[in-house]
């Protein structure tokens, strides 16, 4: 295809500008209702699942709690997140650079690589043939098909990322973008690099599952299963966040026009981050047979808290970007006027400021405290771990990722919102619950209630253990919660849904589009090929 | 502006973000050296690992129990609840005499130990199934055992009482009667 073909393909934005290469928006489009569509099947999981743990109501028998702990922690971990950011880079490469998104027939394959792996993930977790929980620990066995849904839907990721950076290379050798990248791009650059040794883990670990679950290989080593899947499982949330650090400075500059003061801290922040984050992945592994304590200390500290010092930047120079930006409008009383006027009625906004506290400092803190060497013997494997995960995960990263959406929405997939005054408070019911249910969770834990487990009043055990009563508040405290945030769900997934089908389309001018910059040499020779 | 492309985005630091910067670095390296200091005031987990496999150890775990259950006054052996089939109680042998063996098998936690306060105890642990998770309760102290893993702690009881080992690691399940949410064993310290 010649860039004259691709010219006419492209569409600008009447809010910002942006050039939209149409049939990326497709694939936009695509993978962001995938998204949402799996957000909605591990969201009811949730709230069933806390329903259960809630002592008062114990809802689930046991076997579907279990079943749907598996799929709970699937859909949301892997399949929500995952085909958002899918998403993401396709916006982030080809919409933020305006330039064409080479290989659309290769995204759409890499995307039935996905959907195809997700469904047969699914299907074989409800049939009940993968009791495995999530981490599916050897000698635990699930169906092959299980591995292999996994593993295809593994595949489909890794080539988008490789597809993401020949997007760039092309941008850059077609003439489309010139000079350093956007601080944005860059950021999902970062989540790309990660995402690829990731998943290379990803592979280290399910591959060989795949193939014992066949019976070609006779024995999986247990302790290298959980060093190679934590590799994967735990770096996956370390893409999670530099996926969401990046739309956190798309998030302030689009609700308050803050640009950031010193883009030379942001990048190292970034650099940071992949020079370090790796290195953390041991920390699930802590008290663990087989490992050293020096290995443990030097593994679980991120490189010396190199990761740990990205994320304190992060946390520096956003609200500085936006004190910055309020202040230059005018909000200039006392030291506070910036905040108290900041646009708290947009969800953007309020998404930005509540995922930043609840992942930054509540899940941050509790995430160093579990990741020390000698205090991780106090709280492995009970309810205080997903405490933690759940406020960075669903109150940090989901939290951004909607807030995201509401913009997503008019400016890319070209809809009117309906129902937008109820998502301007959607961000703080959904906040709100989640901060009650990972409190719960997290004292439950202290006190020692263990995590994925059907029953702590210990009724059908031979030996009846006799918990701190305050536990059982505490994981009132939870099913509370959790209702509190399926509420905030169910109103953005409502929002999200009826406005992708059903709002009102806002119109755009076709427009053609082709690379401002001079073409590089070398590609100069291949034009009217590529 | 975040979305486009810089001009020039390689500036000196000014002074607020130096001194932000040192903060976060001099506190990183104390978060770090925090861990390193374990090893002197022995607050480390165990690494004394070696190699089994689940026959093995539960061989060596059933002679284990035949030597040192505890047998009452006509010589019968002890159970946790005095039932034939209930967990054996067994008196573990403190550090100087012999080691101690904890199997791990779904759904059950053997033998129940009966240790005496302020001995010391070499416990020998791992699987003989599935991976499981040791729980002490209510001291909320937890640790892997995993198969092909003979995981060896030291532990000193320093106070007297019943001790509760909840798994923590799901380890599948079967009927409404029995699974991982039914796995508790039992430590009982005496003085």
């Amino acid at each position: 295809m010649s860039i004259a073909d691709v010219t006419n393909q492209f569409r600008t934005c009447p809010t910002t500008g942006l050039h939209v290469h149409l049939p990326a928006q497709r694939l936009i489009w695509i993978n962001a209702v995938s998204a949402v569509v799996f957000l909605l099947v591990g969201g009811v999981m949730a709230i069933l699942i806390a329903l259960t743990r809630w002592p008062a109501v114990h809802l689930l028998p046991q076997d579907l709690f279990y079943r749907f702990i598996t799929a709970h922690g699937i859909n949301m971990l892997v399949f929500w997140i995952v085909f958002f950011e899918m998403a993401g880079i396709i916006f982030a490469a080809q919409t933020i650079l305006g330039s064409r998104y080479p290989g659309i027939k290769f995204g759409w394959f890499n995307y039935i690589l996905m959907i195809s792996g997700a469904i047969m993930v699914e299907v074989v977790v409800f049939m009940g043939k993968a009791d495995v929980m999530f981490t599916a620990y050897p000698p635990l066995k699930a169906n092959p098909v299980f591995y292999l849904g996994i593993i295809l839907f593994a595949v489909g990721a890794l080539f988008n990322c490789f597809q993401f950076i020949y997007a760039l290379i092309i941008a850059k050798r077609e003439g489309w973008h010139k000079g350093s990248l956007p601080l944005f791009t860059y950021g999902i650059l970062t989540a790309v690099i990660i995402a690829i040794f990731t998943l290379v883990s990803g592979a280290a670990a399910f591959i060989p599952a795949f193939l014992w679950s066949i019976g070609v290989i006779p024995h999986i080593d247990p302790e290298y299963y959980r060093i190679a899947f934590w590799g994967f499982g735990h770096s996956a949330q370390q893409i999670n966040l530099a996926a969401m650090v990046a739309i956190w400075y798309m998030l302030a500059n689009l609700t308050t026009g803050a640009q950031p003061v010193n883009q030379r801290m942001c990048r190292w922040a970034f650099v940071l981050y992949l020079l370090g984050i790796n290195l953390g992945s041991i920390h699930h592994n802590l008290v663990d047979p087989g490992l050293s304590a020096t290995y443990r200390i030097f593994n679980t500290s991120y490189l010396f808290y190199a990761a740990t010092i990205g994320s304190m930047i992060h946390a520096f120079s956003i609200p500085a970007a936006v004190e910055t930006a309020q202040r230059a409008k005018g909000f200039t009383r006392g030291l506070f006027q910036w905040l108290t006027n900041a646009p708290w009625g947009q969800p953007g906004f309020s998404g930005l400021v509540l995922s930043m506290v609840i992942f930054g400092f509540f899940g941050g803190v509790t995430g160093i405290i579990l990741s020390v060497e000698q205090l991780n013997m106090l709280s492995h494997n009970n309810l205080r771990v997903p405490g933690h995960f759940h406020m960075t995960v669903v109150g940090g990263t989901s939290l951004a990722f909607m807030a995201l959406t509401y913009y997503v929405i008019p400016l890319v997939l070209q809809r009117k919102l309906i129902g937008a005054k109820w998502a301007k408070y959607q961000p703080y019911i959904f906040a709100i619950g989640v901060m009650m249910f990972s409190t719960g969770m997290h004292f439950a834990g202290v006190m020692g209630a263990p995590r994925r487990h059907w029953d702590v009043t210990f009724q059908n055990a031979v030996i009846q253990v006799p918990f701190d009563p305050a536990m059982y508040t505490f994981l009132g405290l939870v099913g509370v919660g959790a209702v509190v945030a399926f509420t905030g769900l169910l109103i953005f997934i409502g929002i999200a849904v009826l406005s992708v089908f059903f709002g009102e389309k806002i119109p755009s001018k076709m427009e053609p589009h082709s690379p401002p910059h001079e073409v590089l040499p070398a590609a100069a020779i291949a034009k009217g090929t590529v | 502006m975040p979305l486009s492309t810089p001009k020039n985005w390689w500036q000196p630091f000014n002074k607020e973000e130096r001194i932000w910067l040192y903060i976060s670095i001099l506190w990183g390296i104390i978060m770090f050296v925090m861990m390193p200091l374990g090893h002197f005031w022995n607050q480390n987990v165990s690494s004394e690992t070696y190699k089994t496999n689940p026959e093995e150890f539960g061989q060596i775990a059933q002679k284990f129990i035949d030597r040192y259950q505890r047998k009452d006054a006509k010589g019968v052996p002890v159970t946790h609840n005095g039932k034939p089939q209930g967990i054996p109680l067994v008196d573990a042998p403190s550090k100087e005499t012999g080691d101690v063996f904890l199997v791990a098998q779904a759904w059950q936690f053997r033998p129940v130990l009966v240790m005496k306060k302020n001995k010391t105890y070499r416990i020998h642990m791992s699987s003989l199934d599935y991976q499981h998770g040791f729980s002490l309760q209510p001291q909320n102290l937890n640790l892997q055992i995993l198969p092909y893993y003979d995981f060896v702690i030291t532990m000193s009881p320093n106070e007297t009482g019943k001790f509760f080992l909840i798994c923590n690691e799901y380890c599948m399940f079967a009927g409404e009667k029995f699974g991982h949410d039914s796995m508790v064993g039992q430590v009982i310290v005496e003085d």
